[in-house]
């Protein structure tokens, strides 16, 4: 583990944070291509990130904290992933500490944490999103 | 090329590090995991409250405009389950009887069979049971024809011995 490995690491990760925002535009900007509508602005999530920022935060009634702590928890294996993935550096001091598999399980904990929150509140609805996000082989249209 | 390692071929100086095959190639640490995973939410988690207001408001859940709501409504096992089972439709032939949305005492219905069942177990056990048959009709049941397959593998047996 040298100085240099643990900075490109840090780098990285921070890299990939300040990225991750521009990468959600730009998908929303080909997805809103690819069905014929006006895209949005490509740097729109990080202003909707700064105006979450400076709004309440509304939480239902009946959450319990496992709504509240999902965030954090899906921020935090994604934070991971981001730091495994050789995407700046190769020679990176945690890279050693997890493999491809371990890789795939980050992604499942997050998708876990997130089903267990979408049914957290006890509507359909969370249910729905929940179906929309998770399984995108079944189309809604097909959910009669 | 050893392709599943001899057991946990885990170095004896880094009991932290998992390596199944080589260090080269995958190795996991689950406790270094775990303790970067929750050093990141808890970093997180107090980045969020120096520039976050703080203020949480309770407000009830979103109902789509639509207040009574009845039981009838929520979410059920087979809305869970049934995008799994579209995503696994080609392996199962699946019947399934749904009731209408207005029905009030809604019954469901499904059974799903195995196609690998059908196309390779039955076969095999048809042609068992058809063999089975076959070597059934030598069986009688009668002490007479038994005393007779006694004496002709007794004379088969004496010409192949001669």
């Amino acid at each position: 583990m040298t100085l240099a490995g643990v900075l490109s690491q840090l780098l990285q990760v921070a890299l990939a944070l300040a990225l991750a925002p521009l990468l959600v535009g730009w998908v929303n900007q080909c997805r809103a291509w690819l069905s014929n509508r006006s895209a949005p602005p490509l740097l729109l999530p990080y202003r909707t990130i700064r105006k979450l920022f400076t709004k309440d935060a509304i939480v239902a009634e009946g959450a319990s904290p496992i709504f509240r702590v999902t965030p954090y928890v899906v921020f935090g294996a994604m934070c991971c992933a981001a730091a495994i993935v050789p995407s700046l550096a190769t020679d990176l001091p945690f890279a050693q500490a997890a493999d491809a598999i371990a890789l795939v399980g980050l992604f499942a904990l997050a998708a876990c944490s997130f089903a267990l929150a979408a049914m957290d509140i006890g509507t359909a609805f969370g249910s729905l999103a929940r179906a929309a996000r998770c399984s995108s082989a079944s189309s809604p249209s097909r959910r009669s | 090329m050893l392709l599943i390692g001899s057991g946990a071929n885990i170095p004896a100086d880094n009991w932290l590090l998992l390596a199944p095959i080589n260090e080269d190639r995958s190795s996991y640490s689950p406790l270094i995991v775990l303790v970067v995973i929750v050093g990141v939410v808890l970093l997180t988690v107090q980045i969020v409250h120096r520039y976050y207001h703080g203020r949480v408001r309770r407000a009830p859940a979103w109902d789509c405009g639509y207040p009574l709501q009845t039981p009838r409504m929520q979410d059920t096992a087979e809305g869970f389950g049934q995008p799994i089972r579209q995503v696994f439709e080609p392996f199962f032939r699946i019947e399934r009887e749904l009731p209408s949305p207005f029905d009030s005492a809604p019954r469901y219905r499904m059974r799903v069979h195995d196609r690998a069942w059908r196309a390779l177990y039955e076969p095999i056990a048809k042609a068992a049971e058809f063999l089975a048959r076959i070597a059934g009709l030598i069986q009688q049941g009668r002490i007479g024809v038994y005393l007779t397959y006694s004496f002709c593998t007794l004379l088969a047996l004496l010409v192949f011995v001669r």
